[in-house]
């Protein structure tokens, strides 16, 4: 038991320090009696210890000082970003798109989904905001420190200008300044004299299908039943009781609607986006693309889909709109399929905000910089 | 080496274990020898590292099988630094006691 929690405290520490001090407290412990100690001693020195070590150290984070605030702004940003995308798509779809005629039950999980997401990214914002401060305390110039406290007090101001009833017209319009003043100091950083560090990823051929595959399957999914939704399932679920051949004579007739300018657009958005996605999955599969690492190609897939998704609105505006005016109905969509399909997109894109800002971190370790110094 | 942000009377005992020790010593002795927490002294020995006063290594090779013990020992530096540090510490203890005796003395 004692050596379990030693080594659930010793995850918990910088990469470089882990096996030192497990070492280290393994051989307190053994030797606890032997110095007239006990052994849960060393236990509770190895969780003060483990919550006070300076990790920004480069001797046990093996991460130069200087890549320290680099690595969390980066994560940080993807993490608000994140937040950013799911609260924007949340207010497009007017707090999520609610089913038209659909079963009771199958309304009230949609709406708990959509609860969870908008809970998920409130968190990523917290935690965003929380790698923001540490790249701003630890950052080395003082330009650095305001780009990146101007990166949480600009949002923090659109945000707060946005929900409380009676702020004041400009404070958004403040939070908007001071998020361009945050962008452009930024920029002004990223292009200072200190080079950028890279280091080079690379992946197995094993690590890389599933992801590829997956990738691809997800997006084949997402245009077909997409597709599917917009000439089928939608227009059905918008006028109950009528099949969809009545629906486009009716629509043909009262609004002089032609399906096949609709297929022509789907069939461009399908295409479109599920090419792309082949591609990357067949590259990914081939032999040489081993700087297509797990973590990349599920921001490109990600990405795909989520732009596939949010660009589908433009797709079925049309038919949309002619459901509307031929029916005397509201044309926002009503199947379920066109309700969970946009937080798929929000989370794919959301998702790949924050794969984007998690880069590993680049780790020296003290041999390899004895070596470089 | 840097010079340390505060000089807390725990950190003060540790060094003195350091001190008078002379050589490398286990961690688990400086805890018994202080007479406190390893709570205290763990986190206090890490800081004393990273500052440069004090260095550790793994034990020499001794019979005794399984994972090795951790040594510190104060550096060239950090033994004058310390020494240096508990005198000031020793003397600033010192002073409201010198106060208090002139004080009675006056009674």
């Amino acid at each position: 038991m004692i050596d379990l929690l030693l080594r659930l405290l010793a995850r918990l520490l910088p990469p470089l320090a882990r096996e030192r001090y497990l070492e280290e407290w393994r051989a307190d412990a053994a030797g606890a009696a032997e110095a007239g100690l006990r052994r849960r001693d060393v236990v509770l020195g190895a969780l003060v210890l483990s919550a006070t070590l300076d990790r920004a150290l480069p001797a046990h984070s093996g991460e130069p000082l200087v890549l320290r605030p680099r690595r969390l702004a980066r994560r940080g940003l993807g993490l608000l970003t994140a937040a950013a995308v799911v609260l924007i798509g949340y207010y497009l779809t007017a707090g999520g798109i609610v089913p038209e005629n659909a079963p009771a039950g199958v309304v009230a999980a949609l709406q708990l989904t959509g609860r969870l997401v908008v809970a998920l990214a409130l968190v990523a914002g917290v935690i965003g905001v929380v790698h923001i401060a540490g790249a701003a305390r630890s950052a080395v110039t003082r330009t650095a420190r305001v780009s990146l406290l101007l990166a949480i007090v600009g949002p923090a101001t659109v945000v707060l200008g946005a929900l409380i009833p009676g702020a004041p017209w400009w404070l958004p319009l403040l939070g908007f300044v001071l998020v361009l003043a945050g962008l452009s100091t930024g920029v002004a950083v990223l292009g200072g004299t200190r080079p950028i560090a890279t280091a080079p990823r690379v992946a197995t051929r094993r690590q890389r299908v599933p992801v590829a595959l997956g990738g691809a399957a997800l997006m084949l999914a997402v245009v077909v039943l997409g597709a599917i939704d917009l000439l089928v399932w939608n227009p059905l679920a918008k006028v109950p009781g009528t099949d969809v051949a009545t629906i486009y004579a009716l629509m043909a007739e009262r609004d002089g609607f032609s399906l096949q300018p609709t297929l022509v657009m789907t069939a461009i958005w399908a295409v479109f986006w599920t090419v792309p996605a082949l591609l990357v999955a067949a590259l990914a599969v081939h032999r040489t693309a081993a700087a297509l690492t797990p973590r990349r190609l599920a921001i490109v897939m990600l990405a795909l889909v989520g732009a596939a998704i949010f660009l589908r609105f433009f797709t079925g505006f049309g038919i949309g709109m002619s459901i509307a005016d031929t029916f005397g109905i509201s044309g926002g969509d009503g199947s379920v399929i066109s309700a969970l399909l946009p937080y798929v997109g929000q989370l794919s894109l959301a998702g790949a905000a924050i794969l984007l800002g998690w880069a590993p971190r680049v780790v020296v370790r003290p041999a390899e910089s004895a070596v470089a110094a | 080496m840097t010079p340390l942000a505060r000089l807390t009377p725990a950190t003060v005992d540790v060094l003195r274990v350091l001190l008078d020790d002379g050589a490398s010593v286990w961690g688990m002795l400086v805890i018994k020898r202080t007479g406190r927490p390893a709570g205290s002294v763990y986190p206090i020995l890490e800081r004393l590292e990273a500052a440069g006063w004090v260095a550790s290594s793994w034990e020499p090779d001794t019979d005794r099988s399984g994972p090795r013990r951790r040594l510190y020992e104060l550096t060239g530096d950090g033994a004058e630094a310390a020494r240096s540090a508990v005198a000031r510490f020793d003397a600033v203890k010192a002073r409201p006691a010198s106060r208090l005796s002139g004080a009675e003395a006056r009674a």
